[in-house]
């Protein structure tokens, strides 16, 4: 299903002229750093707790 | 004098193609590119004064140089028969944006009477056109066809490991994974040279805060990354997207080099040569 989404994604990306297709891409870009930010965010306090829990110091 | 061109992002990878290089010009040229949807171009200057204080027989010239047209003609050119013919591959806005900068570059070296054309591309990136080996050949041809002579002096350097972000914050061994007793090699990083030649703080600033500062940020790669990785690569192989992306990519570069030819031997009425003057900066 996640590939048909994907596919859906590039055709997009292929129909627009140049500066529209340029927007699309930064707006993709910024979904992506988005998501990315969201799960670094949530991983880094599930380790912080983690690592409290079991006493261990920090890398 | 002895000059080269170095294509220059400011990042690890061009900062070490100088670092290995810079010894043996009397002056070098780091060229930079800026297009649309490409921020903080600026950034690419950070780590200049350094080089010039590591390497103070060289001269080094930094130029910023406008490649939007060009990276659109290259984009746009032939479209509806690419599509028919490759489909996805049409959004491989990496490549093109690369040949774009090959082609102005090219240009530029042929406009000041330089010989020599560097980059930092490196055999890790295996899913970026301009940086597969076959491609690279062909590029490799396009200059030679101008008396150019084009190398890549990093691209055999290792990839820096710890750069996923599980390592970043330190799981591994949080789940007391073992620790070899054996030393692990050290590997020799574009990083690793910068760091050793004074230029950067530590070895391994890929990804990191200082790394964004070194150098633009783009992110039409994201439309390259969702065709590739999320669609083209996990139902056809890597092998038959790299053999379908060196055939397109050869088919550009023979048709872009031709461009380039007519415009070199004084052709002012194209498309392209509307391209690669609109790619000259007053300003710089």
């Amino acid at each position: 299903m996640r590939g048909w989404w994907t596919l859906l994604v590039c055709l997009i990306g292929l129909a627009l002229p140049w500066r529209l297709r340029v927007a699309y891409a930064n707006l993709l870009g910024w979904i992506t750093q988005g998501t990315y930010w969201v799960y670094g965010a949530v991983m880094k306090k599930l380790v912080d707790n983690l690592r409290k829990g079991k006493g261990a110091p920090a890398p | 004098m002895k000059e080269a061109a170095v294509m220059y992002s400011g990042g690890t990878d061009s900062t070490a193609a100088v670092i290995l290089t810079a010894e043996r010009f009397e002056r070098v040229h780091l060229v930079t590119y800026k297009h649309s949807g490409l921020a903080f171009v600026e950034n690419s200057g950070r780590n200049i004064p350094a080089l010039r204080a590591a390497f103070p027989k060289t001269e080094f010239l930094h130029r910023i140089m406008d490649t939007d047209r060009l990276f659109k003609l290259v984009t746009y050119s032939s479209y509806v028969r690419n599509l028919r013919e490759y489909g996805l591959l049409n959004l491989g806005t990496c490549g093109f944006c690369k040949l774009a900068m090959h082609l102005r570059t090219l240009v530029y070296c042929a406009e000041n009477g330089l010989t020599e054309v560097i980059d930092g591309s490196n055999k890790n990136m295996t899913h970026f056109p301009a940086q597969m080996e076959p491609v690279l050949k062909e590029l490799r041809g396009m200059y030679q066809r101008f008396g150019i002579t084009f190398t890549q002096p990093v691209y055999h350097l290792d990839f820096p490991e710890g750069l996923d972000w599980l390592t970043k914050l330190g799981v591994h061994s949080l789940a007391g994974a073992p620790v070899t007793s054996e030393p692990v090699p050290k590997a020799l990083t574009t990083g690793r040279v910068a760091y050793e030649k004074g230029i950067l703080p530590q070895e391994n600033v890929k990804g990191t805060a200082l790394d964004r500062k070194m150098q633009a940020r783009c992110f039409q790669l994201t439309l390259l990354n969702a065709f590739a990785l999320g669609w083209y690569i996990p139902r056809h192989g890597h092998e038959k997207y790299t053999e379908v992306t060196v055939k397109f990519y050869k088919e550009k570069i023979r048709a872009f080099s031709d461009e380039a030819q007519r415009y070199l031997e004084g052709e002012r009425r194209s498309r392209f040569a509307g391209a690669i003057t609109h790619a000259v900066d007053p300003k710089n």
